[in-house]
Order: C-alpha cells, then structure tokens, then sequence
C-alpha cells in the first residue's frame, strides 16, 4: 500500500518535471519564432546600428574568449592522446589515435566544451545583461523610443554569438588535434606528419557537416535560451540571479541533448 | 476636422484584484492643450500615463491616438506611434551601457538610419541648451541625478513628438533647470502645437502646465477648467484626508 503510494509521489513528481521542462522548451521556440517574425518585419530598419552591435557581439563572445578556447583546446588534446595512447597500447592498435582525436574531439568533445565555454562566459552576461535592463526599465524606454526590443537587443546576438559559436569550434578543432599532436610525438615519437595524413584519412565529409549543423544549433540555443531568460525576469532585481542560473542550466541540457539527437541522427 | 492628439470614452482600469483605480473616464486632448493630472493615490495618474503611452491597456471603454484606436494597430503601427509620443515618468532611464550622445541619438540612427556623426550634429545643440555638452561622452551611472534626468528630456525632445506625456516634470531638477525646461516646453507648444499631459500630486502644477485638470478621488474623476480649480480646496481635501486617515491607523 505504502510502496504504491510512494510510486505515485514519485512518477507524478517526475510527471509534473517533464511538463514543466516540456513548457519551458515550447516558450522557448514560441520566443524564437517571435524573434524571426520581428527580424523579418524590420529587416530594413537600423541597419547600420545593429551592424556596429553584432561585431560587439562577436567581438566580446569569439575574440576575448580565444585565449581560454587555447588553452582548453591544448589541454583537451593533449589528454585525449595520453589516454588513447595508454589504452592502445594495451591492444597493440597505437595506429588508430588519429580515428580517436578524430572522433573524441571533432564530433563530440570540441562543439560540446566549446558550448559550455561560450555559455559561461557569455551567454550568462547576456542573461544578466538583459535581466538589468528590465529590471532597470530600460525595455521599456526602448519601447517608447519606438524601437521593438526583439529587434535591436536579439538580432545582433543571436546572429554573434552563432557566428561566433562556429569559428570557435573550428579553432578548438584545429588546437586540440595540435596539441594531440604534440603529445603523441613526444611521448610516444609518432612522426607528425604521418598522425596528420592518418587524421586527413579519417576525417570526412559527414564529420565536417556535423560539426557545422552542432556548433549552429548550439550558438542558436546559447544566444535564444539566455534571452529568454534574461527577458523574464520581471521587476524585481532579486529575480535576475535565479533566472541566470535558470539560463545556464538550460543551455547546458539543451546543447548535451541536441548533442546526442544530432550524432544519432548522423551517425546511427 | 482634425481628430483630437488623445481621446478616451468611459475608460476602466481595474487591478488583478478587481480593485478599479478609475472607471467612466473621458477626456480630450487637442492640439497645443496641457492637461494636468491630480491624483490621490497618485497610482491612478501613473497607470493613466502609462494607458496614454500605449504601454498598458484599459480594461474597458476606449482610447484613441490621432483618431486611430489600439485596436486599429497591428505591433508596428504601435511601434509608429509610440514614435509620436514622448514619455518620461518617474522611472523612466537611460540605456545604462551607452553614452549620453548614443542614449540621445539612438531614435536618429536607428529609425533614420543616420550615421553617427550625422545624428550627433543633430542633437548638439539641444545638448548645449541643456548644459550636458561636456558630458556627452559619459554614461548615465556617471551624471547626477538633474544632469540624467535633463538627458531623458533631451531624448524624448529629440524624437519630435507631437504628445508629451510627463510624470512630476520638476522630479530632481533644480528651479533654474525647471524654468528652462519649461521654456523648451512652452516653445513645442507654441511653434509646432504639441500637447502636454501632466500627471503631478501637487495641484500648483497646474498655474505652469494646465488648460484644464483631472482630478482623480476614490475611483471617480472630475474634470475642471483651469479657471474652475481651486488648489487650495484640492490641498485642503488632502490634508483631511491624510488626518482621517492617520486616525483610522492610530483605531480612534
């Protein structure tokens, strides 16, 4: 009796979870929908401003991270080959490391590391950059400017932060495998040249495609997700930290589940 | 004949709560006319301004902008007349991350498409009358609270409207800046017949502002011609009420 009891709690408690989150992903492509009808209606309006806001934008979510994108790269690389290398040898197939960055790195680990990056470090300042300006009723002076928030504050960032999104995994992709390089050659003294035309080998178009469909969504997801957020978070300043950590949250589980649906979808 | 700059017919404003702030109310506002508005709790008038500058909408009866009702407006057409009306209440700010010149010029360069320099030619001069041409290339945190004001003003100047909409106009400025201002003020009204809505809880506001007062009491409105008001009896009502009032919270 007790035992079904809990049952119920339990399934009507994971029940009212998933609707919860089920909701919040259909407001949240209610919102984008929102944003593409607002980015049609004034595509001739404010060109030139929008302009000087998108290369902010990219400036702030792809330049200034470059540094930090490096050194995690590297880093990333160089552990994927130390591991590779210790487990291959085991079964004798050290020849197969290039397959492994190939696969570790490229489609998997460098669009998702790079997404959390990114969400760290921006996608959580545009949260509480947009939390402020509500809060601070700034919107709303923007409104009456007669200038649509949707238009002027979303636009530029959604299109930076993805454009930014996809140099960012690319070069993540280029220094990892450097440093994978570096790694392999002095640890284990595999020329060079001969891992780079092994990964030439392994790396084809389908890897390239996927990478380029992850790092577009995920830049997407980033952008919209902390928008949304960061637009509702009401009058009170109080609400701006849970509704950033909200955002973070979110863009987390979405890019690790666009993640999985993409490879599945690629890759089964 | 011209359709009146504001009109409203037997408008209704009530809370979540089924509170109503105001119900019945109609006015109009025609060309080059300031109308003042009294009100006690002063949420009225706010929401009232607020109902004016389309931000919120009424919750019965009708308003109309330019002979043009809201619901006559799809969200661009909102958008267009929002250009029409400037509108600075008590909470009203600058964009916190941009310069004054920026905050000031934003209207130009986006709806005109001007460039930079072209638009911040277009706003020195307002800039200067108002004394923040020193401070042009600083941002809002940076002013004073008159000199953050003054820049809110100049936006709202700068857009041309032909509507203002002002919440306690001499909220943080010093006497000499208001007299200014309401120099500025007069001009609009005179050249280019713009109208004036005034929204204040002190009733002398209206020697400055008003061609005719509304005065908001317990959910009803009256509506007084300047010659007809006396702000004495308003300030007197008042008081009455404030004493009442305090009686009722000390249980005598």
């Amino acid at each position: 009796m007790q035992a079904g009891h809990y049952f119920h709690v339990l399934t009507g408690s994971c029940g009212r979870w998933f609707l919860q989150k089920f909701h919040r992903l259909v407001d949240i492509l209610g919102f984008f929908v929102v944003c593409l009808k607002t980015t049609l209606r004034y595509r001739h309006t404010g060109q030139r401003l929008m302009a000087r806001t998108f290369i902010q934008q990219i400036y702030f979510t792809g330049v200034q991270s470059l540094e930090l994108i490096c050194l995690i790269a590297l880093l990333v690389g160089g552990l994927v080959v130390i591991q590779g290398i210790a487990q291959l040898t085991r079964v004798g197939s050290r020849n197969v490391l290039a397959s492994l960055l190939t696969v570790v790195i490229i489609r998997e680990v460098g669009p998702l590391l790079t997404a959390v990056v990114v969400t760290l470090r921006s996608g959580s300042a545009i949260a509480i950059e947009m939390g402020y300006m509500t809060v601070l009723r700034e919107i709303e002076s923007l409104e009456m400017q007669g200038i649509d928030p949707l238009h002027f504050l979303t636009l530029p960032r959604l299109v930076g932060v993805t454009v930014s999104v996809i140099c960012l995994i690319v070069f993540f992709n280029i220094v990892s495998i450097f440093g994978g390089f570096v790694v392999a050659w002095t640890l284990v003294d595999v020329p060079f040249w001969a891992l780079f035309s092994d990964l030439a080998h392994e790396l084809n178009g389908i890897d390239i495609i996927v990478g380029s469909v992850k790092a577009f969504v995920f830049g997407l997801t980033i952008a919209l997700v902390c928008m949304y957020h960061g637009f509702r978070t009401g009058e009170a300043i109080t609400n701006i930290p849970p509704q950033v950590s909200r955002a973070l949250v979110d863009c987390f589980m979405l890019c690790i589940f666009f993640n999985v649906l993409i490879s599945a979808l690629f890759y089964l | 004949m011209k359709a009146s700059i504001i009109a409203s017919e037997n408008m209704e404003y009530c809370e979540e709560d089924g509170t109503c702030l105001f119900s019945e109310l109609s006015f109009r506002l025609e060309r080059g006319q300031r109308g003042v508005l009294l009100a006690d709790p002063h949420r009225c008038a706010t929401i009232l301004l607020k109902i004016c500058a389309t931000l919120v909408s009424p919750t019965d009866g009708q308003i109309s902008w330019f002979g043009q009702s809201s619901d006559q407006m799809d969200g661009p057409g909102l958008y267009k007349l929002r250009r029409r009306i400037g509108f600075v209440h008590r909470e009203t700010s600058l964009i916190s991350n941009m310069t004054i010149l920026d905050n000031i010029s934003l209207g130009l360069q986006y709806h005109e498409e001007m460039v930079r320099e072209q638009s911040y030619d277009r706003v020195t001069e307002l800039l200067k009358q108002f004394e923040l041409y020193e401070y042009r290339f600083l941002r809002p945190a940076e002013l004073t609270f008159e000199q953050r004001r003054l820049a809110v003003y100049a936006r709202e100047l700068v857009k041309k409207p032909q509507l203002y909409l002002l919440e306690h106009p001499s909220l943080d400025l010093g006497e000499r800046v208001y007299s200014l201002l309401l120099d500025v003020f007069k001009t609009c009204s005179i050249e280019d017949g713009c109208a004036f809505l005034v929204a204040s809880v002190v009733p002398e506001v209206i020697n400055r502002w008003g061609d005719w007062v509304l005065v908001f009491d317990k959910g009803r409105c009256h509506h007084f011609e300047v010659g007809q008001f006396d702000p004495s009896i308003y300030r007197e009502s008042m008081k009455r009420r404030g004493a009442l009032l305090s009686r009722e919270w000390r249980g005598e």
